[in-house]
């Protein structure tokens, strides 16, 4: 897919993505013999000195949320809270050791960027004027989301 | 604003996760289940949340909307196995703030 911005290459992006959906959409078995569980845990990430303007987060020094899985059958649905770079989302698949789990981000709250700490070596908008939250939060996202994941398993 | 729901027998679709062999074995399971045991069931809603021409759009610098590219949509799923219940809610917005969804939360819990 071409990596351009404006609206003719994110038409040509949406139509690739929605036909490759619609072309899977084809040949899919269905079972209705399932059974669903959920369950949530509290996360705490830390915050820059100085915050950006994305979240409200005045004389903090941290913020505290939660983030949240689904189970229906063998498939899990993980909900995190915020912008979640994709090395996060990757590090966290790599250690789930759950063949069918689906990432969801920005899922029932708003953080901000949520960058993994090479990310801040690096600079760039997200980790930098984009992002409220501390390098070290990307680490507890995934340590957090492994633990709640390996709590899901574990009780079902 | 408009809606529109349906609800029924729920299949959750599996074959796209490479398990061609699920599907078959769950089928013949499903015939040997005897009738009124906890079989999925769901719905699904649909609501047009498109906002009103004028609102500050987030990423435009302050710049008010002025036209409708495409319309903007909230979905929902409720999926039950008879035991638990679950929703699933995807609102075409950028960021929920943490009121929301806790709001939508409470008012499931009704």
């Amino acid at each position: 897919m071409p990596i351009q911005r404006g609206a003719k290459p994110r038409e040509q992006i949406g139509k690739a993505i929605g036909a490759e959906a619609v072309r899977k959409l084809q040949f899919v078995a269905t079972t209705g013999d399932i059974t669903l569980s959920g369950m949530c845990r509290q996360a705490t990430f830390p915050l820059k000195k100085t915050s950006s303007d994305k979240v409200d987060t005045t004389g903090a020094q941290s913020i505290t949320t939660e983030i949240q899985v689904l189970r229906l059958g063998d498939v899990y649905i993980l909900g995190l809270p915020g912008e979640v770079l994709v090395e996060v989302g990757r590090e966290i698949r790599k250690n789930a050791g759950i063949e069918k789990l689906l990432i969801a981000t920005v899922t029932n709250d708003a953080i901000g960027y949520v960058c993994h700490s090479r990310a801040y070596d690096e600079g760039g908008y997200e980790p930098e004027s984009g992002a409220s939250l501390a390098q070290g939060a990307g680490e507890i996202m995934v340590r957090e989301s492994l633990a709640l994941l390996g709590e899901i398993q574990r009780v079902n | 604003m408009t809606m529109s729901a349906r609800t029924s027998d729920f299949k959750l679709h599996t074959s796209n996760f490479k398990h061609a062999v699920l599907g078959p074995l769950t089928l013949i399971m499903l015939l040997f289940c005897p009738v009124g045991q906890a079989a999925l069931k769901g719905g699904c809603s649909k609501v047009n949340i498109t906002p009103p021409l004028g609102v500050t759009l987030i990423g435009s610098y302050g710049k008010p909307s002025d036209t409708v590219m495409d319309d903007l949509y909230a979905e929902a799923m409720v999926l039950s196995d008879g035991r638990n219940t679950i929703a699933i809610v995807a609102p075409e917005i950028r960021c929920p703030s943490n009121g929301g969804p806790n709001r939508a939360s409470r008012l499931a819990k009704r």
